[in-house]
């Protein structure tokens, strides 16, 4: 017979070793060699003890579990926002960010449609490529009196300059479920785009 | 509530077993889980400090063991003991720690946290240099035979229940352990 394996000199140490391969352990020095080092091992390693903390820290852990599962409670029970589920790390500071940028992305792929019916010709977004992939024709949904003219403005002036402040100061401030209702209507594509432009915006301001 | 032998009111929930405190905090009853954390906390803590080798980040895994365990009452369907699932859930928060950040044994002086009423002789200063040289060994281990080495060795758990809680087989905990201790045998001569 051959020599025990290690799952069954395991065993023999443990002195739950049965049949053939105890037989074979009492009368072999080999075995019974590698036996006894595993049980100095064990026996040195079985006599470290873990020093005994403070008991305050065994009086502090209930309510330190306790404390911290009531903060994370009150957390979730704030106001849901879908909006950042995927975006676990952006900062409250990147709201108006986001929201520039999904209305850019908006914008560059609405002004990357074809010439409209009513013969209007859209100015082409800053940065727009000539071969951008064609898009839904959105002209059709643009108001036909002139509000349209000084609220893309604004739109501009939020994507260009990411001028957040300009906004506000102007009266016009962005509705509080406006980036969520802004998400919702993006495709995966845009999604993903705008995900790579907020995680480069964060690495880039240190958050 | 009851008393005891010394008329000391006794919370009602000390006298429950586990299974039934599981069913009392999912009826929101709050004091049944602090009962919880108090029976296990010492063995949940040895088991990390054991693991990381320090008190300080032994204490967070505690705590972040016994937060996911109250997150996660609700799926504990009772199918093995709350023992196997509560040290599988403190072996799972232990892997994830080590696995982001190196282990960092402690130093036998500035343990201020240690208790101050412990006499200190050299016979005991000798010996905690010696456990702290195996722990520094165990925490050069590969993880999982770290954590076989720890639950059988420390918290003398069956080989059917290290499995369960490693999610491994039988032999493959009974391995795992053979090259734990073989292992320290080199890290330790």
């Amino acid at each position: 017979m051959s020599h025990l394996s290690d799952i069954e000199l395991v065993d023999f140490v443990e002195q739950a070793l049965r049949g053939p391969g105890a037989a074979h352990a009492v009368n072999c020095d080999h075995c019974r060699a590698r036996a006894e080092a595993l049980r100095q091992t064990l026996a040195r390693v079985a006599d470290a003890g873990v020093p005994e903390p403070s008991p305050m820290f065994w009086e502090q852990l209930p309510r330190r579990v306790r404390s911290v599962i009531g903060d994370e409670s009150a957390a979730h029970s704030a106001p849901a926002h879908e909006w950042f589920d995927w975006f676990p790390h952006v900062g409250v500071r990147a709201i108006p960010v986001a929201v520039a940028i999904v209305l850019v992305i908006v914008i560059g792929l609405a002004l990357n449609t074809d010439a409209p019916t009513t013969g209007d010709v859209s100015p082409a977004a800053p940065g727009a490529s000539a071969g951008a992939r064609p898009v839904e024709d959105i002209s059709a949904a643009e108001p036909t009196d002139g509000s349209a003219d000084r609220a893309w403005a604004v739109v501009r002036a939020l994507a260009d300059d990411l001028a957040w402040d300009e906004a506000l100061d102007a009266g016009l401030a962005a509705r509080p479920d406006a980036a969520e209702r802004a998400a919702r209507t993006l495709t995966s594509d845009e999604r993903s785009e705008l995900l790579r432009l907020l995680e480069a915006e964060t690495k880039g301001k240190g958050a | 509530m009851r008393l005891n032998g010394d008329s000391q009111v006794l919370r009602p929930w000390a006298l429950a077993d586990d299974r039934e405190l599981v069913e009392a905090c999912l009826d929101d009853h709050a004091e049944a889980f602090d009962v919880l954390v108090e029976r296990h906390q010492r063995q949940v803590y040895q088991l990390c400090f054991r693991y990381v080798g320090n008190h300080e980040d032994a204490a967070d895994l505690v705590q972040d063991t016994f937060v996911r365990v109250f997150k996660g009452l609700k799926g504990f369907k009772g199918q093995s003991a709350f023992t196997t699932w509560l040290y599988r859930i403190a072996v799972n928060v232990c892997l994830s720690r080590v696995s982001r950040k190196a282990p960092a044994p402690a130093a036998l002086a500035g343990n201020d946290w240690l208790d101050p009423g412990a006499v200190r002789q050299d016979t005991v200063l000798l010996r905690e240099e010696r456990a702290a040289e195996v722990r520094a060994a165990i925490g050069q281990l590969a993880p999982k035979q770290r954590a076989t080495l720890i639950l059988r060795v420390y918290h003398d758990l069956p080989h059917e229940q290290i499995a369960a809680i490693l999610g491994s087989s039988v032999g493959a905990a009974k391995a795992n352990l053979f090259h734990a201790l073989s292992n320290l045998k080199k890290l330790l001569q």
